[in-house]
């Protein structure tokens, strides 16, 4: 071993590497660089370029796996945020309907300040050979008893048929059980709308008993007139889509379209209380 | 253990100081560049040392003397640093245990393991040397450069340097091991 340390290659490579160590060092300390560091800088440039490029590429993938965990307990808590907000979306959509509901039916009861209204939610449609029966949550324990008028702040729905203990049974206009004493509102003409079964499905009911020679015409507003029914005056029902003579007398028959959309009914108003009166033609107000 | 080295030609010298020098500086870029981005134990790999020890125990002394004073060199050149004493150290680590790998220790894996450990902690105290001559060393104690620097970097070295040692022995086999470079 020791021969070789006293040989002269040991000892010229210990001078050389000392020279590399020094010069450089000097070099640097003077702020002067090296040529030789510099042409190897420059060889290795490209070749570190790649490599690093590889190694960064490789630690986006790793890392990936490495935060999986994060990013999966993040995803986890956004998803359990947004099941929230879309909760919260949802009250406040339905917050908003009732908000709109509230604020027509606010508008109906400014005009009949006498009303009492019980609100309720359309629960059921059943749909029989002969009628059509809408269903609402809301029964004798909210004093709803049969033959109670249902409203929207659009107009006249129909009369509860039938009440449970939380529960009752709507009969809408349009059915052929169902008839609403009824006037024109421009010229007061009297008639009577009744549900009729072939035009039901139209969503047409019809006013009948009027003169042939009526003062009515297509777009006329019919209100009920309060007269040998349980509804009360002054409630709107629907507007004249035609007028055809009745084959049978000679009298007309108008053919209404209610105002209610008794298609897409989601929410009601039972009037379970009111200053029944009745008005003749004449204007006189009999209660 | 037969220490007599047996006569090379220009061609052998030519060829190894090809495939080593192109070996040593492959090292230097990969330590330089894809160890700068992935730190084991948030330390940059000492390749070129582990590489030079290796080349030391398999393919004797003088070649682990020059593979130390060119690793170093160039290890030096492109990590960037002002004052270092990579050259030096090791070309004296490589020495030092390519001849006890001749004579007291074998020529495996334990005595390469063992060399790169010594040869680690001997760099490590060139460092320290090297932070405490530099203008920034103020902002360094020795505790600090020994716990954050030279212990990751220990054991840094020692887990990718297995690999390093690997292929290097593998390039050794593949070249240069023969009856002629044996002697």
């Amino acid at each position: 071993m020791s021969k070789f340390l006293r040989s002269r290659f040991f000892i010229i490579a210990l001078l050389i590497a000392i020279v590399l160590v020094t010069v450089p060092s000097v070099l640097s300390f003077m702020g002067l660089g090296s040529s030789v560091r510099s042409a190897l800088g420059t060889l290795a440039t490209p070749f570190r370029y790649c490599f690093t490029q590889v190694a960064q590429a490789a630690d986006g993938f790793i890392s990936y796996f490495k935060e999986f965990d994060a990013i999966n307990a993040e995803n986890r808590i956004l998803k359990d945020k947004n099941a929230e907000l879309q909760n919260k979306l949802r009250d406040v959509e339905a917050i908003k309907e009732e908000n709109e509901w509230l604020y027509a039916y606010l508008g109906l009861k400014r005009e009949h300040i006498d009303y009492e209204f019980e609100s309720a939610l359309v629960i059921g449609r059943e749909s029989g050979n002969y009628m059509t029966v809408l269903t609402l949550n809301r029964g004798s324990m909210h004093d709803i008893e049969t033959n109670m008028p249902v409203v929207t702040e659009n107009g006249i729905v129909g009369y509860v048929s039938e009440a449970g203990a939380n529960w009752c049974k709507v009969v809408t206009i349009l059915e052929t059980a169902s008839s609403v004493g009824a006037y024109v509102k421009r010229s007061g003409e009297l008639g009577l709308v009744e549900g009729v079964y072939e035009l039901k499905d139209n969503g047409i009911c019809q006013m009948s008993y009027l003169p042939s020679d009526a003062d009515i015409k297509v777009g006329d507003i019919i209100l009920s007139s309060g007269i040998g029914s349980f509804y009360p005056r002054g409630l709107v029902i629907g507007t004249v889509t035609e007028l055809v003579p009745d084959e049978f007398s000679r009298s007309l028959i108008a053919r209404i379209k209610p105002s209610a959309d008794l298609t897409d009914l989601r929410r009601v108003m039972i009037i379970k209380d009111f200053n029944a009166y009745t008005e003749d033609v004449g204007g006189e107000v009999n209660e | 253990m037969n220490n007599q080295l047996s006569p090379v030609s220009w061609q052998t010298i030519f060829k190894k100081s090809v495939v080593w020098g192109i070996w040593l500086f492959l090292l230097a870029v990969i330590q330089t560049s894809i160890f700068s981005v992935f730190r084991p134990f948030g330390a940059v790999p000492d390749l070129v040392l582990a590489s030079v020890i290796a080349i030391a125990i398999y393919d004797r002394e003088r070649t682990g003397v020059i593979a130390g004073i060119v690793g170093g060199y160039i290890a030096d050149a492109l990590g960037g640093s002002g004052l270092s004493l990579s050259p030096l150290v090791y070309m004296l680590c490589a020495a030092l245990f390519a001849l006890l790998a001749y004579s007291v220790l074998r020529r495996d894996f334990l005595s390469w393991l063992i060399g790169v450990a010594c040869s680690l902690i001997i760099s490590g105290i060139a460092s320290i040397i090297c932070a405490y001559s530099s203008v920034s060393a103020a902002h360094f104690t020795a505790s600090h450069i020994f716990s954050e620097l030279l212990i990751p970097q220990f054991f840094s070295s020692l887990l990718i340097g297995i690999p390093v040692y690997i292929l290097t022995k593998l390039i050794w086999s593949r070249f240069f091991n023969t009856r002629e470079m044996e002697g």
